[in-house]
């Protein structure tokens, strides 16, 4: 897929982001003043709700007016107004290649974040992580852009800027390099939310028998020769399911999310895997 | 060139396949993934280096493709015989049925006993017998435990034993200068082949009272009557008795006195037409030949019909009347043979035998010749025309050719008098070339004697059998009615089954002594006939001689015989399985 012409999914994708909207955080700390309402009480105009005074509340909120009739202290709440900001960080290693549709499934959730982060008038930043940590212009340009090979992307993200900003970041990938969740969510510890997606080709994620094959690395081209008999599928299941478990473990515990898609699954059941990760919300 | 044998080659084809199959496996199997490390507990561990890798990944091809090559060679029948000497017995064992003579022992008995002490285990054989038509019973070139089971086995069964026709056949299997070991129980008839036979007579001389001969005719539609010749084979006087028995029951006995050298012909008129009788006389050296076995007289008439003659049907009409067991119908439809003026006549399925009169027309003397008896050829191998006495006859002609397709019985100067036009399988046409109002041969022996023929050809057509008692030795004709002719058949012997067909054969040869019913397989008996020994030849137990040579001092041929290299042959069949297991084993091993 060289040409923007070739990407099959865009108007399936621009309807499913004019249904959906980009899940925002339960809390943010440098998004305020912005044009959107968040979830949160904030200092808008906007009246929301009032509640009992309790010590160290903003007392510049008590409705005096309550007070003179009930002889009790109440708070003004008004609801927040937040301007959000979204980095895209899209693994473009050689490894997220290794199908064309496993290209075009990078292709429509890049896309699909891209649009619904505009739909929230969100300040949206979009990466390019493979060798380096680089920044694109828009979605499309991934297309015309070549894959390269990719080491360890943790240090590079760590070493980048994007570890100490706030606000929402979503990263595209197919994790399949050694990491550490732990270590891969310190990396955005500064995040309000972090989305991670996990893009797998169908025999990544569900190898079948298959007798002898010969597996070769996309990053490097080593070779592996193994046995596609039921030991060997266990253990991969095993292996990919701990590191998954672990990391959508964590990501729950912190209010982020994690989903996993497929490249071959399609278009409306990767938006309802979206929506059950509570990535995206009708 | 062991793979010019189809089934090697086609196993030789297993072997591009295997390798094609390889890389095509090879090839098929590389898969890109992500990343390696969550399936590098599952590596395959290769020991070391690259061509070493080569080589051990190509293990199982390699044992593969020796698999297929033992198997190419195994289905090919590669051999490398092995030549051993063996010595080589040839023996002839007369088959005729005075082997079974003796009073204590049978002769045959005797050769049996002498077989098993020729030879050894090592020893190969081949026993034949000589009998109306050699036969080979064991062998060629047997093991002696197959020679002894078939010389067990062996009953002597023939009316007499041509000796020619068995060394002819036994000399196929034996060098010019060696000899064949010939058992019989009269060494006198195979002196004149003392320099190709080895001759162990194992007979005993012995007195005998033979039935020589035995029939039964239909004398009048109550009553039966029965030849029989009988004869001592002896120096003296004898007396014996004839027993006629019915289902076991004596009918009639009678007492009589031998001659020697003076066969006793008597009859017997019985009234039961439609029983078997069983002759027999007192048991004696010989027994086979103290039974005769007769069934009830076969009488097939014959209906015969006139259809558009003239004055000619009169001569014709009483030469028919003069022939047994005829019948005239009026309905030429039913009848079996018709005569008629009409050469289109359309024959029915009844008419087995058709013969065509010419009829007298307004020219009688355009193409008109007159053959004289002298001047007359006839076909000498018909039974029509065999016995026709042509002297004296004048048969006018007319002069014409003969159908095509048909064969002609009487001609003269090449003109057909008398000829056959066969129609389907037993029905046919004769033609009758005579102008039969100038010729004299209605007055002649032989017009009645014609007419005979032609009703018994007619006779012979109608399905059934022709007679009941046969000679041992004799082909038995049968000739089934049309709708029993694809059934299964069954012949019984003496109420057991002995030989099953479908369709039953026209003619079944060389049936042993007995009595016989053919039987659909329902049970349904069809006909019953028997077969007599009747053969004086082998009664005459006088001239039997006893003159065992020394068969350990016999000289066998020695022969070079090439056996299967069974050694060869399993050795390649366990590397085949080896082979096998070491492609499977490795692959295994190396995961």
């Amino acid at each position: 897929m060289k040409n923007l012409s070739d990407y099959p999914h865009r108007q399936k994708i621009e309807s499913y982001a004019e249904k959906y909207d980009l899940r925002l955080p339960e809390r943010q700390q440098t998004m305020l003043m912005g044009e959107l309402s968040g979830k949160r009480t904030g200092s808008s105009i906007e009246y929301q709700d009032r509640k009992d005074y309790v010590p160290g509340d903003d007392v510049r909120h008590i409705d005096w007016r309550a007070y003179a009739r009930n002889d009790k202290l109440t708070i003004k709440l008004y609801r927040e107004e937040i301007c959000p900001t979204v980095d895209i960080i899209v693994d473009t290693s050689l490894s997220m290649a290794v199908t064309d549709a496993k290209a075009i499934r990078r292709m429509d959730l890049t896309y699909l974040f891209y649009l619904l982060s505009f739909k929230l008038h969100a300040t949206v930043s979009m990466y390019s992580l493979a060798n380096r940590l680089e920044r694109i212009g828009n979605p499309f340009d991934l297309i015309q852009s070549d894959d390269h090979a990719q080491d360890d992307p943790i240090p590079l993200l760590q070493r980048s800027p994007l570890s100490k900003k706030s606000g929402i970041k979503i990263l595209i990938s197919d994790l399949l390099f050694p990491f550490d969740p732990a270590q891969l969510l310190a990396t955005f510890a500064a995040a309000d939310r972090v989305i991670i997606i996990q893009v797998l080709s169908l025999f990544e994620d569900e190898p079948d028998f298959g007798g002898e094959v010969r597996l070769q690395d996309a990053e490097n081209g080593r070779f592996m020769d193994i046995r596609l008999d039921r030991p060997t599928l266990e253990g991969y299941k095993k292996r990919l399911n701990n590191i998954r478990n672990d990391l959508d473990r964590r990501m729950k515990a912190t209010s982020n999310a994690f989903c996993c898609v497929r490249d071959e699954d399609a278009l409306d059941v990767v938006m309802k895997k979206l929506y059950a990760a509570s990535v995206v919300e009708a | 060139m062991v793979f010019s044998n189809p089934w090697g080659l086609l196993a030789l084809i297993s072997i591009p396949i295997i390798v094609g199959l390889h890389f095509f496996h090879s090839q098929r199997q590389v898969r890109r993934v992500g990343g390696l490390h969550l399936w590098e507990f599952a590596q395959i561990r290769i020991p070391a280096g690259r061509r070493l890798d080569r080589f051990t990944r190509s293990l199982p091809l390699l044992f593969q493709l020796l698999a297929a090559l033992l198997a190419s060679l195994l289905l090919a029948g590669f051999d490398i015989p092995i030549q051993s000497s063996n010595r080589h017995y040839t023996i002839i064992l007369d088959d005729s049925i005075s082997m079974l003579a003796g009073t204590n022992e049978s002769s045959a008995a005797r050769a049996v006993d002498l077989l098993s002490g020729i030879g050894s285990e090592t020893d190969r054989f081949t026993l034949l017998t000589a009998g109306l038509r050699p036969q080979i019973i064991a062998g060629p070139f047997c093991e002696k435990s197959e020679m002894e089971a078939a010389s067990q086995q062996w009953q002597p069964r023939d009316p007499n034993c041509d000796i020619e026709a068995a060394v002819n056949l036994a000399s196929k299997f034996i060098a010019s200068s060696d000899k064949i070991l010939f058992l019989t129980d009269d060494e006198a008839p195979a002196r004149r082949y003392t320099e190709t036979l080895e001759i162990a007579a194992v007979g005993e001389p012995d007195d005998n009272i033979a039935i020589d001969y035995a029939d039964r005719m239909r004398v009048s539609p109550e009553k039966d009557r029965i030849f029989v010749t009988l004869q001592t084979y002896s120096k003296l006087e004898q007396s014996a008795h004839l027993y006629g028995k019915i289902a076991g029951q004596d009918v009639f006995t009678k007492s009589i006195t031998l001659q020697p050298g003076t066969p006793l012909s008597l009859h017997v008129d019985i009234p039961y037409l439609t029983q078997t009788v069983t002759l027999s006389t007192e048991p004696d050296a010989l027994s086979a030949d103290n039974t005769a076995i007769l069934p009830p007289v076969l009488i097939k008439p014959v209906n015969v019909a006139f259809h558009a003659l003239g004055a000619e049907q009169v001569p014709i009409a009483k030469a028919v009347r003069s022939t047994g067991y005829t019948e005239i119908v009026d309905d030429p439809e039913h009848a079996n043979l018709v005569f008629s003026s009409d050469p289109n006549y359309p024959a029915s399925p009844s008419n087995y035998r058709v013969c065509v009169l010419p009829a007298i027309d307004s020219q009688p003397n355009k193409n008109v010749h007159l053959a004289q008896g002298r001047d007359i050829v006839f076909d000498h191998n018909s039974p029509i025309t065999e016995s026709l006495p042509l002297e004296g006859v004048l048969w006018p002609l007319r002069e014409l050719s003969a159908p095509p397709n048909s064969h002609p019985l009487l001609t003269w100067h090449n003109i057909p008098l008398l000829w056959v036009e066969s129609q389907g399988r037993e029905n046919a046409r004769i033609g009758i070339n005579l102008l039969h109002d100038r010729t004299n041969i209605f007055q002649q022996a032989t017009w009645p004697i014609l007419i005979s023929a032609l009703v018994e050809d007619c006779r012979m057509a109608i399905p059934g059998l022709s007679k009941t008692n046969y000679r041992v030795g004799e082909p038995v004709h049968i000739r089934l009615r049309p709708d029993v002719r694809d059934e299964r058949i069954q012949i019984l012997r003496h109420d057991d089954v002995f030989e099953t067909y479908q369709p039953l054969p026209n003619v079944i040869p060389d049936l042993p002594l007995g009595h016989y019913t053919l039987a659909l397989s329902s049970g349904d008996p069809l006909a019953e006939f028997s077969v007599n020994l009747f053969a004086p030849g082998e009664s005459d137990l006088r001239t039997l001689q006893s003159n065992t040579p020394q068969v350990s001092n016999l000289v066998p041929a020695s022969i070079r015989q090439t056996e299967r290299n069974r050694f060869l042959y399993f050795s390649l069949l366990i590397l085949l399985i080896l082979f096998t297991a070491a492609s499977w084993i490795y692959q295994d091993i190396s995961h």
